[in-house]
């Protein structure tokens, strides 16, 4: 997980100061990580303008940003909020049962478990999106930044504001759900 | 094997969060413990297969379109700040904001005293009264103070015209 490091202080400095044009550099930096994090709470279709969002409202609050966090928790955390909000507000589809997903991944999952190196990025972010959408919100959001972001506890903690004891708590249950359907389809 | 690690620990030593003597041990258990080492790959693998890192499709020009959206708001922004009031001599916006705060403070305290003095001045009618009693025994002591500096000259101005008609 990238640190504070000075240049990212230097740039939230320069465009506080009011060189806007500045902060291209940090959505250049973060761009990768954050449509990630959309896809896989959000789905494909709305990841793009989510992601977006998430950049204006980072723009917006930027003199709120006190460096005691990293740039990137302080940006999850942003995200967080964003993708909750998202999904809270539109309607939940008919949740697929197990049965119907296994039948959907199907001829995925040869090709996955085959292959080491998974060769297609948008077929594994699908199949991350088919199993996660089987988990609720918050596990999911937990989840993605653990496995995906790699987030430590402590990250983790300030990213959600909750003590990092919590944080075990609600992983392992995400966890523990999430390889209860990975034990049906492996 | 009777003693077995819990999932949760199972979990942290995955995610490498405990002490160095607390990993040791766990792995030591692993060596020897097929269920807890099952547990554990099963994890591993899950994590592999479900979240292993690809690149993210980042979409042609994603970053040009926020800082688009990002200037047209600062554009818009500044589009209301020049049409408004607060666009007096093109000062920035805080000194004119600031000078527009104090200019109203400064009428709030003017505001508040002339009304303090009104309300003061209701209260205590009786001493008006004094007051103008006090002004018309002035008006009058002034007029007397007249008709006695007019008299001798009325009496005065007789007097000569009497003698004048009998002074041949």
């Amino acid at each position: 997980m990238m640190k504070n490091n000075a240049s990212d202080l230097e740039i939230i400095d320069k465009v506080i100061s009011g060189d806007t044009q500045s902060f291209e550099k940090m959505i250049k930096r973060y761009e990768g990580k954050l449509l990630r994090l959309c896809h896989s709470m959000v789905g494909e279709s709305q990841a793009e303008d989510a992601a977006q969002e998430i950049f204006l409202k980072a723009y917006e609050s930027l003199g709120q940003f006190k460096g005691d966090s990293s740039f990137s928790t302080w940006l999850y955390r942003i995200a967080s909020h964003h993708c909750l909000n998202i999904i809270s507000k539109r309607k939940r589809e008919k949740t697929e049962s197990l049965d119907a997903l296994i039948e959907k991944l199907g001829d995925h999952i040869p090709m996955l478990t085959e292959n080491h190196l998974v060769s297609n990025a948008f077929e594994n972010q699908q199949m991350v999106q088919l199993v996660l959408d089987q988990l609720s919100s918050e596990e999911r959001i937990i989840l993605a930044l653990r496995e995906m972001e790699g987030l430590s506890y402590k990250e983790l903690s300030e990213t959600f504001e909750i003590s990092q004891d919590l944080v075990k708590v609600r992983l392992f249950r995400a966890r523990k759900n999430f390889l209860e359907i990975a034990k049906k389809i492996l | 094997m009777e003693y077995h690690i819990s999932k949760e620990k199972i979990y942290e030593f995955y995610d490498g969060e405990l002490t160095e003597s607390e990993s040791r041990r766990i792995e030591s258990h692993l060596a020897v413990c097929r269920e807890c080492k099952l547990e554990f790959e099963l994890l591993k693998e899950a994590s592999r297969l479900f979240f292993e890192k690809s690149e993210a499709i980042v979409p042609p020009g994603f970053s040009e379109k926020v800082m688009q959206r990002i200037l047209e708001k600062e554009e818009k922004r500044e589009k209301i700040y020049r049409g408004s009031v607060f666009d007096l001599f093109g000062l920035p916006r805080w000194e004119v904001l600031t000078a527009y705060s104090v200019s109203f403070l400064i009428f709030c305290y003017f505001t508040i005293h002339a009304v303090k003095t009104k309300e003061q001045a209701a209260k205590n009618p009786v001493e008006l009264i004094f007051n103008q009693e006090e002004t018309d025994s002035l008006i009058y002591s002034n007029q007397e103070i007249n008709k006695e500096s007019l008299l001798p000259m009325f009496y005065e101005s007789e007097s000569n015209s009497e003698e004048s008609l009998y002074d041949e």
